[in-house]
């Protein structure tokens, strides 16, 4: 199976690798993994109050597919709204990629790790929104 | 073997086991989807595998379709469905993940979608192995490992205690999700 040459690119240079404090406030964490191969992918954001996705970074332990896919997808959400994020599927990232059907499942799994991000940063909003209620409540 | 059905289905007269004594004709395999009682077996984890491979044998011999060249369209239909019937309940019993798995809920394969999320602090796990492995090249192939043979301990426990009527195989489906990805990673590890 040949990689296309986009794969390749982001497989060689991958973009925003790394990692940030997974415990901080505006910073939301996604981990999925693929059980059939043992892929493992962490993608963070760190969103602004006004819901912009500042930074993003990831990690991904899997193939050229999987490291591509989660590339591309960290490239596209910096700078962009919550929602633009929320937006991105896995046929969009599959066909930017050129990935072969069994590879798909690759594409898959950075839709899922992106919506797991957003999904840990609305948890965290809220559970500090609950407990500054409770506070100012407690004040009172 | 336990005997599927009472009345031949082409004399009507009383039978047991896959072939009528009386007219020759060759009995379709039961209608259950269930390989144990394919087999006469109990339900059970713990399984003798020679006695699994000599059932077959003897009902392999009885229903295979080299015995039933002479005989009309019917039983050649039976016999065909006897050898996939078998195969497949065979399939199902010999390896442990998918006995376990068809134990626990009742299907030979996991859920396409839909099923229960892995556990996020075990994919924090492996992502850590991984990480591990980066410095320490091999780490993750013996946690792994250790892992695998953890899961085993574990479903052994639940299903020894279970098949001795406390308990329950509730968590054998989560078990067995973990072993996947395990073996996963150990297979894709191991051809890098």
């Amino acid at each position: 199976m040949a990689y296309s040459n986009k794969v390749i690119d982001h497989y060689e240079n991958p973009r925003n690798v790394g990692s940030m404090d997974k415990n901080a406030e505006d910073v939301g964490t996604g981990l999925v993994g693929a059980p059939a191969c043992g892929d493992v992918m962490k993608l963070q954001l760190r969103i602004s109050d006004d819901g912009i996705i500042e930074d993003a970074k990831f990690k991904t332990f899997g193939c050229g597919s999987a490291i591509a896919s989660s590339s591309l997808v960290t490239e596209l959400v910096k700078g962009r709204s919550v929602e633009f994020a929320m937006s991105i599927n896995n046929a969009m990232i599959a066909e930017e990629l050129k990935l072969p059907p069994v590879k798909i499942h690759c594409s898959v799994l950075a839709e899922d790790a992106i919506k797991a991000a957003i999904a840990d940063f609305k948890q965290k909003r809220a559970k500090k929104a609950d407990a500054v209620a409770a506070a100012s409540a407690a004040s009172e | 073997m336990a005997s599927h059905r009472s009345v031949c289905f082409s004399c009507r007269e009383p039978v047991q086991g896959p072939v009528c004594v009386g007219c020759g004709a060759l009995q379709p395999p039961p209608a259950s989807p269930d390989p144990f009682v394919l087999f006469g077996l109990p339900h059970r984890y713990h399984l003798d595998a020679a006695d699994l491979d000599a059932r077959y044998r003897t009902i392999a011999r009885a229903t295979h379709p080299d015995r039933f060249v002479s005989r009309p369209a019917v039983d050649r239909r039976m016999a065909l469905q006897w050898t996939a019937a078998l195969n497949e309940a065979r399939r199902v019993l010999k390896d442990d993940r998918i006995r376990a798995r068809w134990l626990a809920t009742g299907r030979a394969a996991p859920r396409e979608t839909g099923g229960p999320a892995l556990d996020p602090a075990f994919l924090a796990e492996i992502f850590e192995w991984r990480e591990r492995d980066e410095d320490q090249p091999g780490a993750m192939h013996e946690l792994a490992t250790e892992s695998r043979h953890d899961l085993f301990v574990k479903m052994e426990a639940e299903f020894s205690a279970w098949e001795a009527g406390s308990g329950t195989l509730d968590h054998i489906e989560d078990h067995l999700n973990r072993l996947t990805y395990v073996e996963g990673l150990l297979r894709s590890h191991s051809e890098a």
